[in-house]
């Protein structure tokens, strides 16, 4: 039958973004994410901070048992993550923010919304360290941190100004790039036969992994962000499955990179420093008998933590926007880079009292609390509207 | 007579064009013409038939009805309307005591010969190319589409120039919103001059001050006509021989028509190449000076000694050095592709032996700094469209590269995707298939699939019919 006929367009592109979609009206509906764009996200966001610093991290507080600490900081995310996919399940339609202010009020959602971007605040100011003391310390030894900053901020102000469709765009271009990357890695650590015996005896002190845990809760908590997928994405069957096996892989890639870690550095911890991760510990094991393969692969997967820092600056500056009520992106994204910048460069110059303050008991007891509550006001306001709208249908 | 001299009276110069007057019966008449644009035969055969008609002529309708019958003859009150006709090359006949004119078809200019275009040539395939008249361009798309499903919307556009534009695109293929978005462009476009299809590229793209093109152009009717099968749009312009194509997407860029008449798995082959080309054209020079600015580590001990040994002693930082050799290329490009042919191969010579091999000569600038430029600019020809936008990135991450180490090149790599993945180009992802993910158009993108398997049009594309044998 001619398509003209039955007049249907056809402008699907891929799994549910529509060229439609893709076009340049500013209408929320217009800018839905896809399912492959959200389970690409997953991915990133379960592999990105926790593979980059917070291996050895674990490895300084708590030994050899740092993956199991790895492990549990993973489960916790991958139960928001159930809860969080939950949610858009049952607002398919309404994004998060609008939810928020019809199920708790107006005020109440900003203030809601205000505490949450100050928490996304503090994890986008959590990643942008880690990334300066990476680099700053090893790759870019003795490099101008301010520089860096500013280098790194315009990247994040260029997120803020475009949308959320661009980034997962970028994401998704990006992760076959990273897997493969991640796969080299692997194979290489594998073909060199590292020792996972050194990983044994297990769980001689429990505490010491709690209190690792406990310390680093920083480093969870970071599908927070997917909030603003809420209403905002085209949601198939079968994508709530992929999804949460994206967050259950990339965090059994990230127990098994720090499982090597642990083997590497679990009986020296003291010779692990925050300049140290996958691309020095394949340094350390292999000698560089592979030649550059393995430092290109690291600097390449280490990719992911910019695009999950970029999310974190994105959301923050949407946070920001729905609590002042207005959509300047420019403005915003500009007001929040200044913000990092002094944040970064002047008030936490001293990363070791960054360090400090990021990994003491109460900071970590707060960010736990925001890691549970994000996802579950998220599915609390989701139920509220889905009941007052089934009731409404009962009446009418 | 009443009807000439208001014509004439709307000429800077009236000597712009000729009148003759002539007496058909009772009626005194007269013919305007534009003797630069029109053909001189018309006119004098119009007043021969006329003069020489059996039959009684009363008015401009009897002249159309019994003694012109051979020409296309369109009535007409309105001045400007007429002026604007005869400006085109068409003769105008007015009689007295009627206002009316009779607009009459004489357009009649030179053009030049249809020939292979200089800037698409092919081994294999059609060797036709647009030239500057909209009717011969036309009619070459015309030949190869020959199905009424063609539509063909003329408009004009500019004040002074009054430029006749052709929307071109298969009416129930090309997705309508797409037409109506370019057609109500085209119509808000108030300027006083199109020479050329390129001023109307920044009306059309959504973002005019990016670096990338978000319009396809293409001089071979071939191409046009394959992408107008695809559901886009073409824009023909008077004047021009390069045709507009919209929507567009990046990919384009590494297709070329060739591809379509070669073996399928050697144009995947080409295709990925100039994949390959574009990467290592951008990135190799900011690698470079990354690696010896900050990342000496990675590059390999042996070649590291020879590096050594090559830059030993110069007095130029590896940045300014790299940047120094770019920006010499750059010149000796422009300055070849500007001069006359024969003077441009002198120059190339001058250029790369003369200035680079005494620079290294010289110790100014070093020989794999010579090399990996070289190595780079030939990679960028091998997509000949992105030579601009890919000439500026490549300067651009050569200075972040220098100064920030792959950190920042990694940063600037990503700045510059998700700009491009930001883009839409008439409800189309620019960076479709990649990102959005459309796994049935990859037969056309990287892999360039046989033609049996493309039976859908891609998805990439708004359209309004997905299958291609409909």
């Amino acid at each position: 039958m001619n398509a003209q006929s039955t007049g249907k367009v056809n402008n699907k592109i891929g799994a549910g973004e529509s060229a439609q979609d893709a076009g340049s009206t500013n209408t929320a509906e217009s800018k839905q994410a896809t399912s492959r764009q959200l389970i690409a996200i997953i991915f990133i966001l379960a592999i990105a901070t926790k593979m980059f610093l917070l291996p050895i991290f674990l490895i300084r507080t708590t030994g050899r048992d740092a993956y199991i600490a790895m492990a549990i900081g993973g489960g916790i995310d991958l139960v928001a993550l159930g809860v969080m996919i939950a949610a858009m399940y049952l607002s398919r339609e309404v994004d998060f923010f609008t939810l928020l202010s019809s199920t708790i009020g107006k005020v109440g959602a900003k203030i809601a919304v205000a505490l949450i971007g100050l928490f996304l605040f503090f994890k986008l100011n959590t990643a942008v360290a880690e990334i300066l003391a990476f680099y700053g310390n090893n790759v870019l030894n003795g490099f101008n941190v301010s520089l860096m900053t500013i280098v790194l901020l315009v990247f994040f102000a260029a997120v803020g100004v475009h949308t959320l469709r661009a980034l997962c765009r970028l994401n998704e271009l990006l992760v076959p790039l990273i897997v493969a990357c991640l796969t080299v890695l692997a194979v290489i650590v594998i073909l060199t036969g590292f020792d996972l015996a050194n990983i044994f005896p297990s769980l001689q002190n429990p505490e010491s992994f709690t209190d690792g845990l406990m310390r680093h809760a920083a480093w969870i908590g970071d599908f927070t962000p997917l909030v603003l997928f809420m209403g905002r994405t085209k949601l198939k069957k079968s994508t709530g499955a992929f999804a949460a096996g994206a967050g259950a892989i990339g965090t059994a890639v990230a127990v098994f990179f720090t499982m090597i870690m642990s083997a590497a550095f679990g009986n020296v911890p003291m010779l692990a420093d925050s300049t140290t991760n996958l691309s020095n510990i394949l340094q350390f094991s292999i000698g560089n008998v592979y030649g550059r393969i393995d430092m290109f692969s690291s600097i390449l997967w280490s990719i992911s933590v910019f695009i999950e820092a970029a999310l974190f600056f994105y959301a923050t500056c949407r946070c920001v926007a729905f609590v002042i009520g207005k959509n300047a992106h420019f403005w915003i994204s500009l007001a929040v880079t200044v913000l990092v910048y002094i944040a970064q460069v002047f008030a936490l110059a001293d990363r070791t009292l960054f360090s400090l303050a990021v990994t003491s008991l109460p900071t970590s007891a707060v960010i736990f609390a925001f890691t549970i509550a994000v996802p579950t006001l998220a599915v609390t306001c989701a139920l509220v509207q889905r009941n007052k709208r089934n009731r409404a249908e009962r009446d009418s | 007579m009443e009807n000439v001299e208001r014509i004439l009276g709307e000429f800077a110069t009236p000597n712009n064009v000729v009148t003759h007057e002539f007496k058909c019966g009772k009626l005194l008449g007269a013919v305007i013409v534009n003797p630069d644009l029109s053909d001189a035969s018309v006119p004098r055969a119009v007043i021969y038939a006329l003069e020489n008609c059996a039959q009684k002529l009363d008015s401009l309708d009897d002249f159309d009805r019994y003694a012109l019958l051979e020409y296309d003859i369109k009535i007409s009150s309105n001045v400007q309307d007429c002026i604007n006709k005869l400006l085109n090359g068409d003769m105008l006949l007015c009689v007295e005591g009627d206002a009316r004119y009779a607009v009459i078809n004489a357009r009649s200019y030179t053009t030049r010969a249809i020939m292979e275009p200089p800037t698409e040539t092919v081994m294999r395939g059609p060797r036709e190319g647009f030239i500057e008249d909209l009717k011969t361009n036309l009619s070459l798309l015309e030949r190869r589409l020959k199905t009424p499903d063609l539509a063909i919307d003329r408009m004009e556009i500019g004040r002074r120039t009054k430029t006749n534009v052709a929307v071109c695109y298969l009416n129930s293929v090309a997705a309508p919103q797409v037409v109506q978005k370019i057609k109500s462009r085209l119509k808000k476009i108030d300027i006083d001059g199109i020479v050329d299809s390129h001023y109307l590229v920044p009306y059309l793209e959504e973002k005019p001050y990016s670096v990338f093109t978000q319009t396809g152009i293409s001089e071979k009717p071939d191409v046009v006509a394959a992408k107008l099968l695809e559901g886009r749009v073409a824009l023909v312009v008077d004047g021009s021989p390069m045709v507009l194509t919209v929507p567009f997407v990046l990919i384009e860029e590494f297709q070329s028509g060739e591809d379509y008449y070669q073996r399928a798995p050697y144009s995947t082959f080409v295709r990925i190449l100039r994949y390959l080309g574009l990467i290592l054209a951008t990135l190799l020079p900011a690698l470079y000076v990354a690696m010896q600015n900050f990342h000496y580590t990675l590059i390999p001990v042996r070649f590291m000694i020879t590096l050594m040994t090559a830059i030993k002693g110069l007095p130029l930082s590896p940045l300014a050095e790299t940047l120094f050799v770019l920006l010499l290329f750059e010149i000796i490009r422009e300055a070849s592709v500007r001069m006359p042919r024969a003077v441009g191969m002198a120059m190339s010579i001058v250029g790369a032996l003369v200035l680079g091999e005494t620079a290294v000569n010289a110790g100014i600038i070093s020989s794999p700094a010579v090399m990996i430029t070289a190595l780079s600019s030939i990679a960028l020809f091998t997509v000949p469209n992105l030579i601009g936008p890919m000439s500026i990135l490549r300067l651009a991450f050569t200075l972040i590269g220098g100064l920030c180490g792959l950190f920042g090149l990694i940063l600037a790599v990503l700045f510059a995707l998700h700009y491009v993945c930001s883009l839409n180009a008439y409800d189309s992802p620019y960076l479709a298939p990649f990102a959005p993910l459309v796994y049935s158009d990859f037969k056309d993108a990287i892999e360039r699939g046989p033609l049996t398997t493309m039976k859908k049009r891609p998805k990439s594309i708004p359209n309004q019919n997905p299958t291609r044998q409909i």
